[in-house]
């Protein structure tokens, strides 16, 4: 698998009150194509800050930050009630992305140009994410929780792009609607090879979902590797503690299988 | 209209569109037609009591009282229309500007704002006139400067609101410019609290107008305003309390008007 994100020696800080806080002390990984990395540890360590780092949203003060693919990586935010325009209907919501790459990418011929091309794109990716064309006509403030942050993966997916950054996209949903946009995602990913950075903090849920884990602890990475033999045997204390505090016992045979 | 009764669809909005129809339909129909010449004076008619000939009474030249009315809200409207709006369209690209990039254009400006906001607006107006000088566009745009400021205000702080949310990263993401992410993005979510704060701003326009008509320094004769004919009824309160009245009632409305609709606006179902 060839390296979609190399990220080396990434180090972030922020002046707070006169002091530098150092978010991300030299931060290195890889994100391959077709692959989904989970990035594991407790609040404040340093998850979305890598995320934020990757989408320029943050300025980095030292390292290397290389995508290796033309389109630029699209997110998933943890807070669906605020990553929708409320404003806006659905079909606007979907259409936007569609017309902003159609005018940023004027020579390619395959892009959707008018506004019928775009209606057939947005009706499929709807379909694409387990809804119908009858909520074309609603704004995010109709839908429910689970409705909408299948809307934002749907949004952030209609640019196809190759990389989705999910940054605990199920953290604000209840356990059976985490479980379908969960399989939604898993579904979306084998069907268009997409690689997805899946920030959370949720170690079971990474245990059936990721296919490679990374353990962050107050900016360094201290762990990595495959979920099974992660979670069999840590090498870190950190991570025997995320473990332990998750109450994990886990049930090697059902890995891969849907996540309860 | 019938969809905006509907959608709309209590009290205070309903007598407000009531009260400020009527009142739109003097203005507009002062424009084309009034009873009487609004200048022609009739000694004979001099402060003739309201009847059926002349619905509001006659002032002290004998001038027909409705037709002077009509276009005393035709100036007082239109003055306080475009003044709100050159408050408007500045205070929101000042306040769309200073909400969106933050950081030392926020800083610069807000300053300027505040030092502005510091004085009452009909006391920035006064301060204005008094470069410009009177008359009906110098005192229209002197409130409208006047009003810009707070505007300004309202619009920053909801800018900055809206930047905590996601929808902003998202649209960012996905390739939108700042031009694109200010007015198509974020503008719509701030529009129920700038209309509120239109319908407030348009009163005090009218008020302000009304005021410093009063003063003598807005509207100039013979031209008909509200205020002015407050200020020229008020030696005839007694004699003719009918000449103050009319005008007076008419402000009322046309305040209470705008604010019903305000109200109304934002008790939407």
């Amino acid at each position: 698998m060839s390296d979609l994100i190399t990220v080396k020696d990434l180090e972030v800080s922020f002046k707070e009150k006169k002091k530098i806080h150092t978010v991300l002390k030299g931060v290195s990984f890889t994100l391959k194509k077709g692959e989904i990395l989970g990035l594991a540890g407790e609040s404040g360590c340093g998850k979305t800050t890598i995320a934020k780092a990757i989408l320029k949203m943050v300025p980095v003060q030292s390292g290397e930050i290389v995508i290796h693919d033309k389109k630029s990586p699209q997110m998933v935010f943890q807070d669906p009630y605020g990553s929708l325009n409320p404003s806006k209907t659905i079909s606007w919501i979907l259409e936007e992305p569609l017309k902003l790459q159609a005018a940023r990418e004027k020579d390619d011929p395959d892009l959707p140009r008018t506004a019928q091309e775009r209606q057939k794109k947005v009706s499929e990716m709807l379909q694409e994410v387990g809804l119908d064309d009858s909520y074309l006509i609603h704004k995010p403030t109709e839908l429910s929780g689970g409705q909408r942050q299948r809307i934002c993966i749907g949004a952030a997916l209609m640019q196809e792009p190759s990389i989705l950054i999910a940054d605990e996209p199920v953290s604000a949903l209840d356990v059976t609607i985490q479980a379908q946009v969960l399989e939604l995602m898993k579904r979306l990913h084998e069907k268009k090879d997409l690689s997805i950075l899946f920030i959370s903090h949720d170690l079971r849920t990474m245990y059936h979902f990721c296919d490679r884990i990374m353990v962050l602890k107050d900016g360094v990475i201290v762990e990595e590797g495959v979920p099974a033999k992660m979670y069999r045997s840590p090498k870190h204390e950190y991570t025997r503690l995320l473990l332990r505090s998750a109450g994990i016992t886990i049930d090697h045979k059902n890995r891969g299988k849907k996540p309860v | 209209m019938r969809k905006l009764w509907k959608k709309y669809d209590n009290f205070h909005f309903h007598i407000g569109l009531i009260l400020t129809s009527i009142i739109m339909i003097l203005a507009i129909t002062g424009i084309f037609y009034t009873p009487y010449e609004t200048t022609e004076m009739n000694i004979a008619a001099k402060f003739a009591r309201p009847s059926l000939q002349h619905l509001m009474g006659c002032d002290n030249y004998g001038r027909d009282i409705f037709s002077r009315v009509m276009e005393g809200i035709r100036n007082t409207f239109f003055i306080a229309l475009i003044t709100v709006s050159i408050g408007t369209v500045v205070g929101v690209l000042i306040g769309a500007a200073t909400g969106y990039f933050g950081g030392l254009l926020d800083e610069i400006l807000m300053r300027i704002n505040d030092a502005l906001f510091a004085f009452p607006s009909i006391l920035l107006a006064l301060v204005i006139i008094s470069i410009l000088g009177t008359g009906t566009i110098n005192v229209t745009l002197a409130l409208g400067i006047a009003f810009i400021p707070s505007f300004a205000r309202i619009v920053r702080s909801e800018y900055k609101k809206q930047m905590s949310q996601d929808y902003i990263q998202s649209a960012r993401l996905m390739g939108a410019g700042d031009a694109r992410i200010i007015f198509v993005h974020i503008l719509p979510n701030i529009l129920p609290v700038l209309v509120s704060s239109v319908m407030i701003g348009f009163n005090n326009a009218v008020l302000a107008e009304a005021g410093l008509s009063y003063l003598g320094i807005g509207v100039q004769p013979p031209e008909a305003s509200l205020g002015r004919m407050l200020s020229e009824a008020q030696s005839y309160l007694f004699t003719a309390p009918w000449y103050s009245l009319f005008p007076g009632l008419v402000i009322v409305v046309m305040v209470l008007g705008f604010a019903l609709i305000a109200e109304g606006l934002s008790q939407k179902k």
